[in-house]
């Protein structure tokens, strides 16, 4: 093997840290309206990501881009959710508004990963222009995982362009055009198109400029922020019913919507994905209205109103609440607690294990069910009509043990630095399924200011690992991997 | 009868027959104790036996011997037939004797005895001592595995299908283990019962009386942790604690390597994989914890907490569940979170053990890390290994198959917890304790877990969980799964 492209790497991260000093500064605009004081260190703060940047990227000389190979991908990914989070930090760190680098870093990082966990005690005391940025890392992030799936993930094998992009058409006609860039653009301009018809909508309710852009780039990214001290709760029904639908939307295949607005809704029924989807989301949602229905806890409509809206936030990823569920029957929050595992479908903003995962493994483990019977038979794992190899499948429950690996040392370090065990592992399991709110004190009441310094940090890397789906990040700490 | 039967019912009968006709054997054990030490509970003991031997000569003779036909249906259909008779069978004696009130509260006394599962409704200070061993009796033929016995006594369990097995008792990992089946059986058999009274005596050469030196032993053998104060062992002495610790080691180890271990083939157990898994993981979470509680409170060298520490490692991952009373996993969420993932590890394949067992961790872990070769090296090979045998694909996708049905049991178990009306994290906790069957180990987890006025609900919960469990979960979801009922 070669060495690592280093040039290549810096020249790379220098672009992406000028692009985020281009959007840092946008929360400016908020902060001269609502005449807040957070106007001086925006613009120091992207002032010194931009030069940064600029260094990194004018500094190093001309590279060629075709020498970049895999490993540098990998190494190029996971640095630059760190980078960002570093860099993105600042606004918060300088303006004084939140004074510990860890607390300031662990929110921004919880942005850009669309998990949506804040430290924050008092949300509304901040100025508008940090709100603004602290959601769009939301927006942001949304962005770099499309471009992080389509091209980095079909190198492991799985869950990148191949199966979800190709393979969800079936015949090769439907076929979206195969080159990474267009495919990306082609997400992009879906995610966009969505996020301006949802910002409209709530615009149309109860919300200002503000509060409706913030809150579409947390619906959209699967993220999570509210600039709201008590996230949707207090917004009217109508709000909470948009927000339930576009949190669905922003769980699904965004490739689906492509094939949708081409006149395809075929392909976009026939798809397997999409059915296990709407299935699990709606099966949630009916089990916890009867249960909060009968219980007394609702009348019928606000029973299926915050069931559906707590059901899809948590397996879109989003994390919204429009209820405390931690006041519900314990069967109600532990069921939301695994639905937490499920997570939105590959191609959308959504994190966590992803639904086209678990339909691999249930159609696997069926499979090994079936040979115990018919040990001779040939019974290959289908996935919309195709065949899966035997290796993707492997990987796939390759994915599925790091997961809980991940999630057990994840778990032990937090405990080790003294949480609690339901918020050790509900506060692990909610960062590396970038959800956002755990249980009992991280719960949607709660937020995450009063763990340990050390144990923010631990959260912070599980949700860069759960982001990149573990293995980018994993196969880095991988002694074969730096071996020349 | 040459002719393709979907079912060979008379069969499998018999077979059920036979096993009742042993278990009604086993009743008179008691029956003879409570009429000797005039107990007054031997009626309850005689018409429990007369009954089983009953039913097991109805059986036998409604059946019919049939040594070719059987299919690996029928193997599957004798597990639930037989598990069904004889939880039955051997829940009379407790409603007889007036030691649970109800026919219910029997069975599933009965089934946590088979399952062995240390967790009990009964109440000890009105309990007859025969009611007691019969309880200890159960568990102790529940140890060896009924499935050892059906594998001595099905002819389709002597053919290489037996294979099948890979999800149960017997397992891919014993190197060269005899071709026959039923000859393993046999030899693991002898070991067991050899422990047992080599136990036994050691017990009670320690100063044990004879009555609860032979509870504890049955208890200790069969890996299922009943003892007469729910599984704390506190108060036994400390001779006696090293001594049960041993024997849970042993228990818990692969019974077949004991083997070789008495014909002094030592370095065979050094090289063998599964056996160097187990060592680790107990004592890697020995040195975890210890070094926690040193950093934390300042002490080192503390060599009673590292041998009560040690203890409960061993018991909760041989799944045998009895427990030192330790407040530390109460205060420290560390100690809380070991405890609980040993849970899941279990011990090693052919013990009695129960949980995901040793050599498929190592096995998924060995596929994990094979995929961050073939992500590195696109083009090569690689096979996974154990005991330096290359697994085939199907074998690695078992254990795969195995570990996601387990957890997805696990889950559905915490689900019904909790609609039970149990905590969360005590449902976390209890799920486990009796999926895996480590019962009473669970009360270092939990706060209360009062056994005697729980609902019939949760009963239920428990016993179906511990099933499912000591099954190793696989045969009892297969036949309640339409697959299995196709032509």
């Amino acid at each position: 093997m070669k060495t690592i492209y280093l040039k290549a790497i810096v020249k790379v991260i220098g672009l992406v840290l000028m692009f985020e000093a281009l959007f840092m500064i946008l929360g400016v605009l908020f902060s001269i309206y609502y005449r807040d004081n957070d106007i001086p260190a925006i613009v120091i703060s992207s002032l010194i990501t931009l030069i940064t940047g600029a260094v990194l990227y004018f500094g190093t000389r001309k590279i060629n881009y075709n020498k970049l190979g895999k490993r540098e991908g990998y190494i190029i990914v996971s640095l630059s959710w760190f980078v960002l989070g570093a860099f993105g930090a600042l606004p918060f760190v300088i303006s004084g508004y939140i004074p510990s680098y860890t607390d300031a870093f662990f929110e921004t990082v919880s942005g850009f990963t669309t998990t949506g966990s804040s430290i924050l005690n008092n949300i509304e005391s901040l100025p508008h222009g940090l709100l603004f940025w602290r959601s769009m890392t939301h927006w942001l992030g949304g962005l770099g995982v499309i471009v992080l799936v389509i091209a980095v993930l079909p190198f492991f094998g799985f869950g990148g362009m191949q199966l979800y992009v190709a393979e969800v058409t079936g015949p090769s006609k439907d076929k979206l055009h195969p080159r990474v860039t267009t495919t990306a653009r082609r997400i992009w301009g879906v995610y966009i198109l969505l996020s301006i018809f949802l910002a409209f909508l709530y615009l149309a309710g109860d919300m200002n400029l503000f509060e409706a852009l913030c809150h579409t780039f947390g619906t959209m990214a699967t993220g999570g922020f509210s600039p709201k001290n008590t996230s949707l709760a207090n917004y009217s029904p109508y709000i909470q019913w948009v927000t339930t639908i576009f949190m669905v939307f922003a769980g699904t295949n965004f490739t689906l919507f492509y094939f949708m607005l081409k006149g395809k809704g075929k392909t976009v029924f026939r798809n397997e994905e999409l059915k296990y989807y709407l299935s699990i989301f709606i099966f949630a949602t009916v089990i916890l209205t009867l249960v909060l229905y009968t219980g007394g806890y609702y009348n019928f409509h606000d029973a299926a109103r915050h069931s559906a809206f707590q059901a899809i936030g948590i397996i879109s990823t989003t994390g919204y609440a429009s209820a405390d569920f931690m006041v519900w029957p314990v069967f109600t929050y532990t069921l939301l607690f695994f639905l937490m595992f499920v997570g939105g479908m590959a191609g959308s903003t959504g994190g966590s294990i992803k639904i086209i995962r678990h339909v691999v493994l249930i159609k696997a483990v069926k499979n090994v069910i079936k040979r115990i019977m018919h040990p001779n038979a040939v019974l290959p794992v289908t996935y919309n009509g195709n065949p899966v190899s035997q290796s993707a499948v492997m990987n796939v429950v390759s994915v599925f043990i790091l997961f809980l690996i991940t999630l057990f040392i994840g778990s032990a370090l937090l405990a080790l630095a003294g949480e609690g065990v339901v918020e050790s592992i509900s506060g692990t399991a909610s960062a590396v399924c970038n959800i956002g709110p755990g249980l009992n004190s991280i719960g949607p009441t709660g937020n995450y200011s009063g763990l340990a310094d050390f144990s923010k940090w631990v959260l912070s890397v599980m949700m860069i690992m759960g982001r990149l789906e573990l293995i980018t990040v994993l196969i880095l700490i991988n002694p074969s991997f730096w071996r020349k | 009868m040459s002719q393709y039967r979907f079912i060979h019912l008379r069969t499998i009968l018999r077979f059920t027959g036979i096993v009742t006709l042993i278990l009604a054997g086993l009743m008179l054990i008691p029956t003879i104790y409570a009429f000797l030490e005039d107990e007054r509970n031997e009626a309850a003991f005689a018409f429990s036996a007369i009954s089983a031997f009953a039913l097991g000569i109805t059986l036998f003779l409604a059946g019919e011997k049939n040594n070719d036909g059987m299919n690996k249906r029928d193997g599957f259909i004798t597990i639930v037939f037989t598990w069904i008779t004889i939880s039955i069978c051997g829940g009379l004696p407790f409603v007889l004797s007036g030691a649970t009130d109800n026919f219910g509260d029997a069975v599933f006394e009965s089934i946590a005895g088979f399952a062995t599962n240390g967790l009990s409704i009964l109440n000890f200070e009105r309990i007859p001592y025969s009611v007691l061993l019969w309880r200890g009796i159960i568990e102790w033929v529940g140890g060896i595995g009924i499935i050892i016995f059906i594998m001595s006594f099905i002819p389709f369990f002597k053919t290489p299908q037996a294979k099948i097995f890979f999800f149960d008792r017997s397992d891919e990992t014993i190197g060269n283990i005899k071709t026959t089946v039923s000859g393993t059986a046999r030899r693991l058999i002898s070991i067991y019962t050899g422990f047992t009274l080599l136990l036994f005596i050691i017990l009670f050469t320690q100063g044990m009386q004879i009555k609860e030196a032979l509870l504890y032993t049955l208890s200790t053998m069969s890996t299922s942790g009943f003892s007469p104060l729910n599984g704390n062992v506190s108060a036994l002495s400390s001779g006696a604690l090293s001594t049960i610790a041993v024997f849970m080691f042993l228990a818990g180890s692969n019974l077949y390597l004991i083997y070789f271990a008495i014909k002094l083939h030592f370095n065979k157990i050094l090289k063998n994989d599964e056996f160097k898994w187990y060592f680790l993981s107990i004592l890697v979470p020995l040195i975890a914890l210890f070094t926690q509680y040193s950093f934390t409170q300042g002490v080192v060298g503390n060599g009673k907490l590292a041998g009560e520490t040690l203890f409960n490692i061993i018991s909760i991952i041989t799944t045998t569940g009895f427990y030192i009373a330790q407040d530390i996993p109460f205060l420290s969420s560390f100690w809380w979170l070991v405890f609980f993932l040993l849970m899941f590890l279990g011990s090693a394949a052919a013990s009695s053990g129960g949980g995901i067992n040793v050599f498929r961790q190592a096995i998924l872990l060995r596929s994990a890390r094979r995929y961050f070769l073939s992500i590195l090296h696109p083009k090569a090979i690689y096979k996974v290994r154990f005991n330096k045998v290359d697994l085939d694909e199907n074998n690695v996708s078992r254990v795969m198959g195995f570990l996601l049905i387990f957890l997805l049991v696990y889950v559905l178990g915490i689900l019904m917890l909790t609609i039970g009306g149990h905590g969360f994290q005590d449902s976390l906790a209890m799920s486990v304790a009796f999926l895996s069957n480590t019962g009473n180990a669970v009360r270092l987890l939990i706060n209360d877990l009062n056994m005697a006025d729980i609902h019939w609900y949760d009963k239920f919960t428990f016993a179906l969980m511990m099933l499912f469990g000591r099954l190793h979960i696989i045969p009892l979801l297969l036949v309640l799964s339409p697959i299995f009922w196709k032509k």
